[in-house]
Order: structure tokens, then C-alpha cells, then sequence
């Protein structure tokens, strides 16, 4: 039997192990984006395509502004820090002394196209026959001392619609001005000069976040130094990127390795031996490896949260092996096999139940929690077989001689729950349990805000903020993807939206929009307009021309075909038009509709179910709405799980003995999450998850107590008390982050876990003891 | 002693015909300004100047209005933020100065050379008025800034009040305003005049 199994689970470590290499042979398969882990559809694809485009975008972007009360100071101080920046091999190296594209360059590129760019207005306007407001406009800006124009664009232009159309396309896009070649704000006496650039690796780069805090704190004081009283404002995701893994690395280091002593402390003083803390590893690490093979076989690659919590769940195996060393403590047998044979009842019940949870949540059709569930179940079954099969094969050790005052110890909660003496004491406990939960029930607070969830630091945020103010660039929460099969389906498309956004513009549920459409028209919105043109403007215009003074041909002849998005390539197009390209390809193109403002959503989601091909996005929203759904599915999942698992118990223990076994883990479940909340602590999707770890410890702990009796209990005492502890120590200790998942996740677990062991006991049933399930 | 009552009379007489005023006229705390105008666009290469005339209130740190009356009715504010133009009522233009930042130091230029305020334009081009038969004088041109100047000089002429300004582009073009009727008169009384020919343009 041994034998066999040994056998099979070196064919399915092999296995495993040549997947793995297999699918690693490109590199590590984890997929970060979490809106990868939503039900797929066909519009969801395109969408999280674009979203995922989209960060790559803006995650690439260093912005900074370096102010100063003179103008020249500021300027030499921006451009010093650029060069650091570029010397330190942080932006892409652009050349220093190009010209920053401005008004002129924009005039030059659309100019030949100018009677096929009408604003809105002026083409509601003209298509009310009412183009003699258009030229009295013109000769009002004609006549002004303050006026843009002059002989050579009036004489091209007279009716001045070029420089409308760029002063409305342009408005509030931002405030930075052309001023000696760099692009500069004048506030409160100050002037601030941008610094920008493109990062020469990701954001997210640990290389590239040094190298840029170091050369910000270099310049900082250098420029300081040398100019005196510098101002610099920086943004950027390597900024709040190096922040996370700043805080990450500190405390994982600090938390991983208290937890890591710990264990190692524990096992040491428990055990007096290395050796099963090594074998505990090479199960472990089974089980991850198994897990991480059948997660590849099935989906192709893995998800970074389903690696995070699978791998948390497959832990599940270090409680299997506590239980195989502890029988080491029974010196009636010197053989491994009788060690593995004593708790493989209890092994094996405790992993068809977790097992069977888990392919309750596999039927999720959350490609996220299919991870987790294919990942964890066939993960922990390696492990299984590693703790049975492999172990006698390792573990050639004499049963421990010490250890009498472990056992004899950990059976003091056990007697609590059943000695008669202990009697009153156990009422008033479980009394004051259930008022507590009960109470906690009634300050439960879920939220699934990812806002709230994130920490920022506020630092980095007034920073972002102050620039955001300065530079004028609207916080744009939410955003439409506008998709199509060309560019011009996709302009078309943006200039349909925009009839309904300008309704809602109008009725303040928003405030402002922008779409590319509004600088660019589609080919047949300039054909539209050239028309207009040339019915409600040109018979008019040699009047105008006279009463200007200007003889000549009529200067809006025919032109070479329209403006494409196309020909305003790289500087030419503006900044806040150029990200709202989010990516081409042939067949699909999709463009993003900024809006700021937002009031109300609702009106925007219903214009965004208008259409197949435009999908209403707001990062916070969707992030939120994905652990909202998740949180949701994860509970109803787990009673189901509870269900099945029921069901299964009750073949070996009866309905109200699988009741009985499945208390304390369901206590556990239900209690954690209302004591929690008596602590402040709101109910997420991270504290969702952790109670899927609490559901499969808590079932162990109870079914060791069913399944051991007369001596056995006291061996499953103690490992179910040195896996608590370990839990503890791995997780629980992840509740002093300061991450708000890692916390959550932490807190759930801590509180949670110590209410399934204490509660563990309850699952004996001293009068009727468990023999090997047939 | 009648000769000398003569040569006095004389001397009088010749120092009148070649006085220069000591200084022009300064807005003090709380007045305001408003008069008429005159501008002659020249643009290059155009048959004649575009022409066009009415009313300005200066109301100093605050706002410059100009009421055109011909060739028809419109009216520019100038204030601390930009330019507004409107035209029956609507609004037909509105330029930022955080967007055209040269454009407000012609705004500034404008206020204080109608305010009297000439110091500081004095220190910016460099010169000082000079004094010509009964009139100042002032080319103004500021030092480079790295703004882009909607201008390349400006030619101040000046006597009590600011007479004339020319603007004179860096293409050659120019526009010549010509100031008349100017009366200096509480902040409160000229906002009233303001807000009449809001209300009644001629």
C-alpha cells in the first residue's frame, strides 16, 4: 500500500515538476491584472485589454515640477534635474533642446484642413443659417488690441475658424504655457517648469524605483544648494510603487521572519530535531508545486492573488505533518508506516473535506476562484500523499522519549470541554461568546471600496494633488472605452457619445468630458462641416473681406482630403488628446472618453449599455465591483462547501455527528468575522477569503479530535495546538501590516483560527470513538 | 520799467510756448478713468485700416472695458484672469492668461500706461518718458523673457493722459489708439458710466 503510493506520488511530483519547467521555459505565467480574475466575456476581453494597455501607458510616466520664484532659476533647475535623471539612466534619453511643440506647430499641422474643424457650436450655428454670427465674431476678434491674429493668418482665415476651433478644443486642457522652450506655470508669484519624461524600464522595477529616489534626493539638495529655495513636486507610479515595496519589504522582512523563528522555535522545542522541519518543507513545497502544475494545465497561466491565497491554503499541509511527527510520541511503535496508518483517518477525511470545498468553489464561473480552488485542492492532495507515502520512507527515527509534559499540557483544553468539573465555567463562556458574536453582528460594516482599501501615502498624494492644481489637469475618475473596427468607426462612434455627454454636461451630472473626436473629427463629421462651410459662410465672405480691407481670391478652396489622426503623430498631438488613444490594432481600435465631474453614474452606465462597443470604466469602481462580486461568491460558496461537506461526513458520522464535527470550523466562520467587527474592523473581500482558510483548518482540528481517541487524543491535541500555533505565526501575525489586505487577512485568520482550536474539542465524542473508515 | 515789463511779458511768453508738463497725470486711490477711443488696425498688405471707436473704462486692478461702438457693438473685458469678448449679449471669446501669459503683460502695459503709472514701464524697457514739445514719450520694448509678445515695440505719446498707443507687430503690422475725452472720476461713478453703456450702446 505504501509502496503504491510512494510510486504514484513520484510519478506526480515528476509530473508536475516537468509542467512547471515546461510552461517557465518563457518566463514566470502570473498575471497581475486583477481584472483578469472577472467572469470572461467577449466584452470584458477588449475592455481589460484596454485597461491593461492603459497602465502601461500611464505607468511608464515620471512627472515632476521644479519651482522657483524667477522664472530663469526655475528653468535651469528643471532642466539640471532632467539631465540627472536621464544621466542616471531613470527617462529615456529625448533630445534637450527640441522644440516643445506649441500653438504654431498645431496651426501649421491643421491649417489646409481648417474649414472641415468646426467647434460644436459653430457648426449648431451654421446649420441654423445663422453663419453671420460667426463673422461678426471674427471681426469683433479682428478689431481687438489684445488679439491672436495678424495680417497673415487673417488673410488665409478671415473668418479667424482655425483659432476657435484650437481656443475651444484646447480649453482647460492645461495650464503649462511655452516659455523659453519649456513648458512652465506662473502661480502665486512662482514659477513651476515640467519635468517630464518616459521611465527606461517598468515602474515597477525595484532597479529603476532606487535609481529615481536616489536621484531626487541628490538633486533635491543639490538644487538647493545651489539655487536656494527649490521647490519639487513629483508623481509617478514608480513613486507609489516604490512606496508599496518600500513598506512591503519592511514588513514582510519584520513579520516573515518573527513568524519564521517562531516556527523554527517551536519545531525545535517541540520535536528536539531538525529533521521534521525539513520534511515539513519537502511537503510543503509538494504541494505548491502540485498545485502550480494542475493551476498551468487548466488555465494556462496563474493569477497573483489565486497564487497568494492557494499557497496560503496548501500551508493546510504543515497541520499533516505536525500530526505525523506527533504520532512519534507514541512509543508503542517504532515503525513510520504505523505512524502514517494512525492518522490517516483523520488525514484523509480532513482532505476530502477541504477538497470538496474546494471544487464547490471551482464551479464559480470566477476564473479567480477556480484558481484558488483547482490550485489549493490539488495542491494539498500532494501533500497528502507526500505526509503518508513519502515520509515512512524518510523518517527512519526512534519515537521521541520526551514530550510527557506536551501532551499532558495540551489536553488541558480538551478536559475543559469535557471533565465535569469544569462545568460551570463552560456555560458562562459560550454565553458570553454568543452575546459577543451577537453584538459583532449588529457593527458589521461591509466594504468593498477599493479607495478605502488602498493606502496610499497621503504624501505622495498631496504631492500628485499639488501638481494636478498647478498644471490644471482634471482628476479624471472615470472614463468611457469606445471601441471599433477602424479609427474613424471609433471617431464616429465618440461623436454619437458626445451628444448624450453634452446633455449630461449640461444637467451637471458631470463636469467636463474629453474625447478625441473633439480635435479631431471623423472624416465624415469634417466633410459635414466643409459643406457648411461652403453653403452658410462662403457666399458671405467676400463682403467680410471687403469690410476687412482684403481683396483677393476667397482663401477656402478646395483642400487635400481631411485631417487624420494620423498625421498629428508624437509631439505634434496634444498631451491630453494622445492618452486617450489607448491602443490600434487591425480590427480593433479603442480610444478612452475622460470625464471629471462625475456625479452620478447611473446615467453614464446607461449610456454605456446603449452600445456594445463602449464600456464605462472607472478603475476604483471596477476594482471595488470585482471584490464586491468576489466577496459574495466566496461566502455563498462556502456554504455550499459546508453542504457538501455535510453530506460527505454524514456517510461516516450520521446527520447530527457530521453537525457535530463541522461546529467548531462553522462557529469559527461565523464567529470571527462579528468579533472582528467589534474592533472596528469592516467586512472585505480579504477577510471573505480568510474564512475559506478557517473552513478547512477548523474542519482538520475537529475531525483529529473525532477521529483520535484514548492516547491518539493527547498526540492530536498537541499537533492540532502546534499547527494553531504555526497558523498563527505565518498569518496571523500578517494582521500588524499595515497594507490593508495583508491586515485583514491577518486579522480574520488570528481571531478566527484560535476560535476553531478552542472550539475543536466539541467535535469528541468520547462514547462512541472512531475505528479506520472503511 | 516798460521795457522790462516787456522783456518779462517775453520771457513769459517764450517759456510757456516750450514748458514741459512736470509730469503726466496719476489715477489716485479710488479713481478710476474713462474716455474714448479711436484704433486704426494697418495690417500688412491690406487695402486700409480696419477702423473701429468707442468707449473704455479703466478700473484700475480690476478690469479695462471697451465698449466698441463701430463698426458695430461689442465689448472686451480685460480683467485679472483674461479676455473676454462679447457680442448681444453672448460671449465670443475668452482667452486665459494662465494659457497666453504675454498676453498679460499687454493687459498690465495697457493699465498702467492709462493709469499714469509709468514707473514701472519705465524700469521694464530701460528708458524714461521724454519730454517732446508738450508730450512724453515712450518706445517700449521689454527685455527678452522667453514668452512669445503678442507685440514688438509699443510707441507711447502722452500728455496729461495717455494720447496714443501704436502696437507695432514683429510682421509689421500695427495698430494705432488714439485716446480722447479722458476724465478722471470716482471707481464708483465710472462703473456707473460702465454699466449705462452696457445697457444703452450707441
Amino acid at each position: 500500500m505504501i509502496r503504491t503510493g510512494f510510486v504514484i506520488y513520484l510519478l506526480l511530483v515528476g509530473a508536475a515538476l516537468a509542467v512547471i519547467g515546461w510552461r517557465f521555459q518563457d518566463g514566470l505565467p502570473l498575471n497581475t491584472n486583477i481584472v483578469a480574475m472577472l467572469p470572461q466575456t467577449e466584452e470584458a476581453e477588449w475592455v481589460a485589454r484596454a485597461e491593461a494597455a492603459e497602465r502601461t501607458l500611464g505607468s511608464d510616466q515620471l512627472i515632476a515640477l521644479v519651482g522657483h520664484a524667477d522664472f530663469e532659476i526655475a528653468r535651469t533647475a528643471a532642466l539640471d534635474l532632467n539631465r540627472a535623471l536621464i544621466n542616471a539612466s531613470v527617462l529615456r534619453n529625448t533630445d534637450e533642446g527640441a522644440p516643445v511643440a506649441t500653438l504654431t506647430d498645431l496651426n501649421k499641422a491643421l491649417f489646409p484642413h481648417r474649414a472641415g474643424l468646426l467647434t460644436e457650436g459653430d457648426r449648431k450655428l451654421l446649420a441654423a443659417g445663422q453663419g453671420q454670427v460667426l463673422m461678426d465674431r471674427a471681426m469683433v476678434q479682428i478689431l481687438s488690441p489684445l488679439s491672436l491674429t495678424d495680417a497673415e493668418m487673417i488673410r488665409r482665415d478671415p473668418l479667424l475658424l482655425l483659432p476657435n476651433y484650437l481656443t475651444s478644443s484646447l480649453k482647460n486642457s492645461s495650464k503649462l504655457v511655452n516659455r523659453a522652450n519649456v513648458l512652465a506655470v506662473e502661480e502665486e508669484g512662482k514659477w513651476y517648469v515640467l519635468v517630464r519624461g518616459k521611465l527606461v524600464g517598468s515602474a515597477f522595477d525595484k532597479g529603476v524605483q532606487a535609481r529615481t529616489l536616489d536621484v531626487f534626493d541628490r538633486m533635491s539638495e543639490k538644487l538647493d544648494k545651489d539655487y536656494g529655495d527649490v521647490e519639487i513636486l513629483k508623481t509617478g507610479a514608480v513613486f507609489y510603487g516604490e512606496h508599496a515595496y518600500r513598506r512591503a519589504e519592511q514588513e514582510a522582512g519584520f513579520i516573515g521572519i518573527i513568524s519564521l523563528i517562531g516556527i523554527i522555535v517551536l519545531n525545535f522545542l517541540i520535536f528536539r530535531s531538525f529533521h521534521p522541519l525539513a520534511l515539513t518543507l519537502i511537503a510543503v513545497a509538494s504541494g505548491i508545486a502540485g498545485g502550480l502544475a494542475v493551476t498551468l494545465i487548466f488555465f494556462g497561466t496563474l493569477q497573483l492573488l489565486a497564487f497568494v491565497f492557494g499557497a496560503g491554503l496548501i500551508g493546510i499541509s504543515v497541520d499533516y505533518a505536525f500530526h505525523y511527527f506527533c504520532e512519534r510520541f507514541n512509543r508503542q511503535t517504532t515503525v513510520p508506516s504505523a505512524r502514517a496508518r494512525a492518522i490517516r483517518s483523520g488525514l484523509t477525511l480532513g482532505l476530502v473535506s477541504s477538497v470538496l470545498g474546494f471544487v464547490t468553489l471551482a464551479l464559480t464561473p470566477f476564473p479567480g476562484l477556480q484558481q484558488i480552488a483547482i490550485f489549493s485542492a490539488s495542491g494539498l492532495t500532494l501533500s497528502y500523499l507526500t505526509v503518508l507515502y513519502l515520509f515512512p520512507y524518510l523518517d527512519r527515527a526512534k519515537p521521541f522519549t520526551h514530550g510527557e509534559k506536551y501532551l499532558a499540557f495540551s489536553m488541558r483544553l480538551h478536559h475543559f470541554w469535557w471533565k465535569s468539573e469544569n462545568r460551570k465555567w463552560r456555560l458562562p463562556i459560550i454565553g458570553l461568546l454568543i452575546a459577543a458574536g451577537g453584538l459583532g453582528a449588529t457593527q458589521i460594516v461591509v466594504d468593498d471600496d477599493v479607495r478605502r482599501l488602498q493606502s496610499l501615502p497621503p504624501e505622495l498624494q498631496a504631492e500628485e494633488q499639488a501638481i494636478r492644481l498647478l498644471a490644471g489637469i482634471e482628476n479624471q475618475t472615470h472614463r468611457f472605452f469606445v471601441r471599433g473596427a477602424s479609427t474613424e468607426e471609433v471617431l464616429q462612434a465618440e461623436e454619437a457619445l458626445s451628444l448624450d455627454l453634452e446633455a449630461l454636461r449640461a444637467s451637471g451630472m458631470i463636469g467636463n468630458y474629453r474625447m478625441i473626436s473633439q480635435f479631431i473629427p471623423s472624416r465624415a463629421r469634417q466633410l459635414e462641416n466643409k459643406a457648411l462651410v461652403e453653403a452658410e459662410l462662403l457666399p458671405a465672405l467676400p463682403e467680410h473681406m471687403a469690410a476687412l480691407g482684403l481683396s483677393g481670391d476667397v482663401p477656402y478652396g478646395p483642400t487635400l482630403g481631411v485631417l487624420t489622426l494620423d498625421q498629428l503623430t508624437g509631439e505634434t498631438l496634444p498631451g491630453t488628446f494622445s492618452q486617450l488613444r489607448v491602443y490600434t490594432t487591425p480590427g480593433i481600435v479603442v480610444h478612452a472618453v475622460s470625464l471629471s465631474g462625475v456625479k452620478d453614474t447611473a446615467p453614464l452606465a446607461a449610456l454605456a449599455d446603449k452600445s456594445p462597443n463602449v464600456s464605462l470604466i472607472s478603475q476604483a469602481d471596477s476594482l471595488s465591483k470585482t471584490f464586491g462580486a468576489y466577496r459574495v461568491r466566496a461566502l455563498i460558496m462556502l456554504a455550499i462547501a459546508y453542504g457538501v461537506v455535510w453530506v460527505f461526513l454524514s456517510l461516516r458520522y450520521g446527520i447530527f455527528g457530521a453537525l457535530k464535527v463541522m461546529m467548531p470550523s462553522a462557529g469559527a466562520v461565523i464567529l470571527a468575522p462579528c468579533l472582528i467587527a467589534l474592533i472596528g474592523e469592516p467586512f472585505t473581500f480579504f477577510n471573505a477569503m480568510s474564512l475559506l482558510l478557517i473552513f478547512a483548518i477548523g474542519l482538520d482540528y475537529a475531525l483529529f479530535n473525532r477521529e483520535a481517541a484514548g492516547e491518539r487524543q493527547r498526540r492530536a491535541m498537541l499537533a492540532n495546538g502546534l499547527s494553531t500555533i504555526s497558523t498563527l505565526l505565518a498569518f496571523g501575525m500578517l494582521a500588524l501590516s499595515e497594507t490593508f489586505a495583508i491586515h485583514a487577512f491577518g486579522i480574520t485568520i488570528l481571531v478566527g483560527i484560535t476560535l476553531a482550536y478552542l472550539l475543536a474539542p466539541l467535535a469528541s465524542d468520547l462514547d462512541h470513538p472512531m475505528t479506520e473508515p472503511v | 520799467m516798460l521795457r522790462v515789463i516787456c522783456l518779462l511779458i517775453s520771457v513769459a511768453l517764450l517759456a510757456s510756448s516750450v514748458a514741459v508738463r512736470a509730469a503726466p497725470l496719476t489715477l489716485g486711490e479710488g479713481e478710476a478713468l474713462m474716455g474714448r477711443f479711436q484704433q486704426e488696425r494697418y495690417l500688412r498688405g491690406f487695402d486700409k485700416p480696419i477702423r473701429s471707436s468707442g468707449e473704455f473704462f479703466l478700473l484700475p486692478k480690476d478690469a479695462l472695458i471697451w465698449q466698441t461702438e463701430t463698426p458695430f457693438d461689442s465689448r472686451m473685458v480685460i480683467d485679472k484672469e483674461g479676455l473676454s469678448q462679447g457680442m448681444n449679449g453672448a460671449e465670443v471669446t475668452r482667452l486665459g492668461f494662465k494659457q497666453f501669459p504675454a498676453f498679460k503683460l499687454l493687459r498690465d502695459t495697457l493699465e498702467n500706461s492709462l493709469s499714469g503709472n509709468w514707473a514701472p514701464l519705465e524700469e521694464m524697457a530701460g528708458a524714461k518718458l521724454q519730454p517732446s514739445e508738450e508730450q512724453f514719450s515712450l518706445r517700449f520694448s521689454p527685455k527678452d523673457s522667453g514668452l512669445s509678445l503678442p507685440f514688438a515695440y509699443l510707441n507711447f505719446r502722452i500728455s496729461d493722459f495717455l494720447d496714443v498707443v501704436e502696437i507695432v507687430k514683429s510682421n509689421g503690422d500695427r495698430d494705432v489708439i488714439t485716446f480722447s475725452d479722458q476724465r478722471i472720476a470716482p471707481v464708483e461713478t465710472v462703473t456707473e458710466a460702465e454699466r449705462a453703456a452696457r445697457k444703452n450702446p450707441s
